[in-house]
């Protein structure tokens, strides 16, 4: 399990990456977060909803209300042109980081 | 489920009550019950389920700082009412309605009892005693319960005195406010049953004393106020115990009947003020008809006369001052 710390800097940009796929609300977005990282990262409820206040403050994304199963109204979050501008230098950014990371931190030890 | 609206309603009991924060609050509610349903449907017990959801709340500051709120400050907030508290103010107050009526209850029977006594005892030498001394033998009982339900009135009063602090206003989180309401709409049955026997009572009471007085008439017609006395007394009774736990439940939810009483406090003041000085004259007009000019057999009307004309002022003044 990794700590979220550590996820702190990715977190916007992980929501960001699942939104490019389809307009999802809170416990969606928190369940393929679970399962496409095999269980390894759950990310808090809180977490999650203050990265949406955030990005929604930035014109990232956009919230709308839909009712659902059960009468429930749930709040939803797109993505938006300025978001996927974002997500790519965002992209770009996290290549450049990793190139960088792993010249420091590898396996072998001299 | 109940267990998680609670804990969500504990994180957000400190802070300020704005809209957008009610906003915030529902999306969470709403994500965190898809995910306790979602794990109840894996196969999860209630007690994993809600166990999961609540170690994966995180930490409300981290809104509240996005959001760019400051935590309230408790001094401005108003006291919150615990668990506890309910259920002891709750229970207190039918303790206290029992008691009330009791105390209302041993009046009016004190009051039969001294009709009763006139009927039989008073006015006659009984084991030597003159009659000056028998006609007055029905106000002993009568001064006894006086006094034991004064007893009872402050007593309780000062039971209930602790939850001055909480007249107010106070802070019901909405899993207690739902508690409340389920409470109150039971409550509610049982209320109505209540006051239909005790007004059918009162209406049977009438007829009895018809029969007694007219069938039977001479002495009897005392004899039937001493009757409709009793019946009253029950009534009296019911009306006092479930009003008092009817009570309680309105001004746990200052439902629209309170929040009115509140409104009129002045006014019940007044009416107040006048029923403190016409009571205890109805009284000492009673016992001086009665002893002086030893009128009992008609002079308990006093009371329904009074009782008439006292709520026909309390009616009017509410009216006019509308």
């Amino acid at each position: 399990m990794l700590s979220s710390d550590t996820m702190r800097g990715y977190n916007d940009t992980i929501i960001l990456s699942l939104l490019l796929e389809w307009p999802s609300y809170g416990y969606e977005i928190a369940k393929r977060i679970k399962e496409r990282s095999n269980n390894k990262y759950v990310m808090k409820e809180t977490t999650l909803y203050s990265a949406f206040t955030r990005l929604e403050k930035q014109d990232y994304i956009r919230s709308f209300q839909q009712d659902k199963t059960m009468g429930r109204r749930r709040t939803y979050y797109e993505i938006t042109a300025k978001g996927r501008e974002y997500f790519d230098q965002k992209h770009q950014e996290w290549l450049l980081t990793q190139e960088v990371v792993n010249q420091f931190i590898t396996d072998n030890r001299s | 489920m109940e267990t998680i609206i609670s804990y969500l309603d504990n994180m957000f009991s400190r802070l300020p009550k704005t809209p957008e924060l009610e906003q915030v609050r529902q999306d969470l509610l709403v994500n965190m019950q898809d995910k306790y349903e979602a794990l109840m449907r894996e196969g999860s017990t209630e007690n994993e389920a809600i166990g999961i959801v609540i170690a994966e709340f995180g930490n409300i500051d981290e809104i509240i700082e996005e959001l760019g709120y400051q935590q309230s400050q408790s001094q401005d907030a108003l006291p919150p009412f615990t668990d506890q508290e309910i259920e002891q103010f709750i229970i207190e107050n039918r303790k206290a309605g029992k008691k009330i009526g009791l105390g209302v209850s041993m009046i009016i029977l004190g009051v039969a009892l001294l009709i009763f006594m006139n009927l039989y005892v008073g006015g006659q030498m009984i084991l030597g005693l003159p009659t000056e001394l028998t006609d007055i033998l029905g106000l002993i009982p009568l001064f006894i319960l006086l006094t034991v339900a004064i007893g009872l009135f402050i007593y309780t009063g000062s039971r209930l005195d602790q939850y001055k602090k909480f007249e107010h206003g106070f802070e019901l989180t909405s899993a207690q406010r739902h508690r409340l309401e389920m409470g109150q709409q039971s409550f509610a049955k049982v209320y109505t049953t209540a006051i239909i026997i005790g007004v059918g009572l009162c209406v049977l009471a009438i007829p009895t004393l018809i029969v007694f007085s007219i069938l039977l008439g001479g002495s009897y017609s005392q004899l039937g106020t001493v009757f409709l006395l009793m019946i009253v007394t029950i009534a009296v009774y019911i009306f006092i115990v479930y009003g008092k736990q009817k009570e309680a439940y309105d001004k746990l939810l200052k439902t629209d009947a309170f929040a009115k009483r509140q409104e009129s406090d002045e006014h019940d003041r007044i009416v107040g003020a006048v029923a403190a000085l016409v009571w205890p004259l109805a009284i000492v007009i009673f016992l001086i008809s009665g002893l002086v000019y030893h009128q009992w057999h008609i002079n308990w009307i006093i009371f329904p006369v009074t009782g008439l004309l006292f709520g026909g002022f309390s009616g009017m003044y509410h009216a006019l001052k509308r």
